[in-house]
């Protein structure tokens, strides 16, 4: 990008010493806050941004007459937005480690199979129907989590490891038998409808429950993509040249991989398929930011958050009947379009 | 000896090379040479520890590179594979700095005696005016020497280049081909060894102490310029017909080929 100022001569602090870097996350977490405010206060129940504010600080009084008021966004909206800065957070995090690991643009959670073993083992449990929907979210998980495994281990060939071409087309390949087989279950089910409505990504009806089950999961994954950022750099430069400076290449792949199965797999466990997040925040990090994975993460991270919750936002504006994972496509494509006009180097 | 191979045997499918054995020293050029897939970049690549031994092994320090963590080699062995790719929007320092991954360690600021190895090798190979520039903004000649500043970077007893000058103009060529010599200065101690795949045989025999000749999944000659330049063996190993006189300039020798049967339209 022309007219960026030169960087630090610190290898370490190159990145965290723009201010780009800073505006970005002060920004985004500022839009997470009043987006989540904003959201608190949609529904049925409408509620002032300014009473959000007073619920969610005080403590509810049982005697006051908007009693109701306090516990409908502290227990009923406030684990949806929760989810939705989590899953933003994670399935950015998620394409940042897949692309750098991957050193392909297209790399997503929903290349490498993640999403599509989640979305065959929703719409199977979708389509038993009944009491099988509460398994719904860890069903997802474990199909995302197994399809990353399948991936990594077919692309892998004895003596020579992986290489990132054999990994994308692997996830491409499985990709498209579990979504032939997903197509399958959906057709012959009566349930097409919400399995479909899953598929493109929906945060209605996240509650505590969801809330708990994956926070463990992305708190974890976040942390641990901490230490991978330096062979994340590294492995920029292309195979030979990361061995050569010591990294181990194929454990740095191993971590990476398995950390955006656990991100990717989690959010769409409670969240359905929203794949466009992935893809895009951490290219729009990397246009505005550069390749330096130390500022990268914590950028995708806090503008997955903003991009989902004001997406959420949109879908309870409208009503819910238009998705979220439609949203984050709808705000994200154009946005990433100018940035991507405007660097016109890339690629 | 700082790195030798001693029956090695590698490849991908099969084995290209067979039972090399090789030995480099602190402060030799070493240029590498040979016909298309005789197995130069194989070499290069077992050596630097990208490719697995079939056979046989490579010793660096006196120690089996297999036995030791890609740290420890990388703090003593720097390649810079063939056309090489920086990742869009990183400058030429970060990419010097690159180098300094296997003497620094995360989370741990970087000290002075990695960022005068940095300034120091941006100085070397001619590339501090483009230190704050983007590596993807550079020209080709540009690039490979911020690529080689960063090998620099490494302060390794030995540097393996994969043909630095293949994609150069010639004044690039010879500039990065000067840059590169001259870390191995004559007889020096402390000096790398300087290992370098060429096609060019005028380049191996202008700026090397030494050439190898590879072919035939083998060594076919390894000697000073003027005992591997012949006539002989670059018909051996190229299938070429070569005259070669000396150079008036440098007093290296001076080659000119052409096909066995075709004619050299520089011979008149």
């Amino acid at each position: 990008m022309p007219g960026v100022p030169p960087e630090g001569t610190r290898a370490g602090v190159s990145g965290f010493a723009r201010p780009r870097f800073w505006i970005i996350v002060v920004l985004g977490l500022a839009s997470v806050v009043v987006g989540g405010v904003l959201s608190l206060g949609l529904g049925t129940e409408r509620i002032a941004p300014i009473d959000v504010v007073h619920h969610l600080l005080s403590e509810p009084d049982p005697s006051d007459d908007t009693a109701f008021q306090a516990t409908i966004v502290r227990e009923i909206r406030l684990p949806r937005v929760i989810v939705a800065t989590m899953v933003g957070a994670a399935l950015a995090v998620a394409g940042v480690l897949l692309q750098g690991v991957m050193r392909n643009p297209l790399a997503a959670p929903n290349v490498v199979g993640v999403t599509a073993g989640a979305g065959l083992a929703a719409t199977i449990v979708i389509a038993l129907g009944g009491a099988a929907a509460i398994y719904l979210p860890p069903a997802a998980f474990v199909g995302a989590l197994a399809a990353g495994l399948c991936v990594y281990v077919l692309s892998w060939v004895p003596g020579a490891g992986t290489t990132p071409v054999r990994m994308v087309l692997a996830g491409v390949a499985i990709t498209a038998v579990l979504t032939a087989l997903t197509s399958t279950v959906m057709i012959s089910s009566n349930r097409a409808q919400q399995a479909a409505l899953w598929m493109a990504g929906t945060l209605t009806g996240a509650s505590w429950i969801e809330l708990r089950l994956i926070a463990p999961y992305v708190f974890v994954g976040l942390l641990a993509a901490v230490p991978l950022v330096r062979s994340l750099d590294v492995l920029q430069l292309g195979e030979g040249s990361a061995r050569s400076l010591g990294v181990r290449t194929e454990r740095a792949r191993f971590l990476a991989i398995g950390l955006a199965s656990l991100l990717a797999g989690a959010g769409v466990a409670v969240a359905g398929l929203i794949g466009f997040v992935g893809l895009i925040v951490p290219h729009v990090c990397r246009l505005l930011l550069g390749p330096r994975h130390g500022p990268l993460l914590p950028a995708a991270m806090v503008l997955g958050a903003a991009l989902l919750v004001w997406a959420d936002l949109g879908a309870r504006i409208v009503g819910d009947r238009v998705p979220v994972g439609v949203l984050t496509a709808l705000l994200g494509g154009p946005y990433f379009l100018v940035l991507l006009r405007r660097a016109r180097m890339i690629g | 000896m700082t790195l030798a191979c001693e029956g090695l045997s590698a490849g991908y499918d099969g084995d290209v090379l067979r039972g090399v054995s090789l030995a480099f020293a602190r402060g030799e050029r070493t240029a590498i040479i040979g016909a298309n897939g005789c197995g130069k970049s194989t070499l290069l690549r077992t050596l630097s520890g990208q490719l697995r031994a079939r056979a046989g092994r490579v010793t660096l320090e006196s120690r089996d590179v297999r036995a030791m963590a890609p740290r420890w080699v990388a703090q003593r062995l720097a390649f810079l594979p063939q056309s090489p790719e920086a990742p869009w929007g990183l400058s030429v320092r970060e990419l010097v700095w690159f180098g300094r991954t296997p003497h620094t360690r995360a989370f741990v600021r970087a000290g002075g005696e990695d960022e005068a190895a940095v300034e120091g090798a941006l100085r070397a190979s001619g590339a501090a005016h483009l230190a704050d520039k983007r590596v993807h903004e550079l020209s080709g000649g540009e690039r490979q020497r911020a690529w080689v500043a960063s090998c620099l970077a490494q302060q390794t007893g030995v540097l393996l280049l994969d043909e630095p000058t293949s994609a150069l103009d010639p004044r690039h060529q010879l500039e990065v081909l000067e840059v590169v010599c001259a870390q191995a200065g004559a007889g020096a101690e402390r000096a790398p060894a300087v290992v370098v795949v060429l096609h060019d045989l005028n380049h191996a025999g202008r700026f090397f102490d030494r050439v190898v000749l590879l072919g035939g999944g083998g060594v076919l000659a390894d000697g000073p310029p003027g005992d591997v330049l012949t006539r002989e063996h670059l018909l051996r190993g190229y299938g070429v017909d070569a005259a070669i006189t000396e150079d008036p300039d440098t007093g290296r020798p001076w080659v000119r080929v052409r096909t066995p049967s075709g004619q050299d339209p520089s011979v008149t």
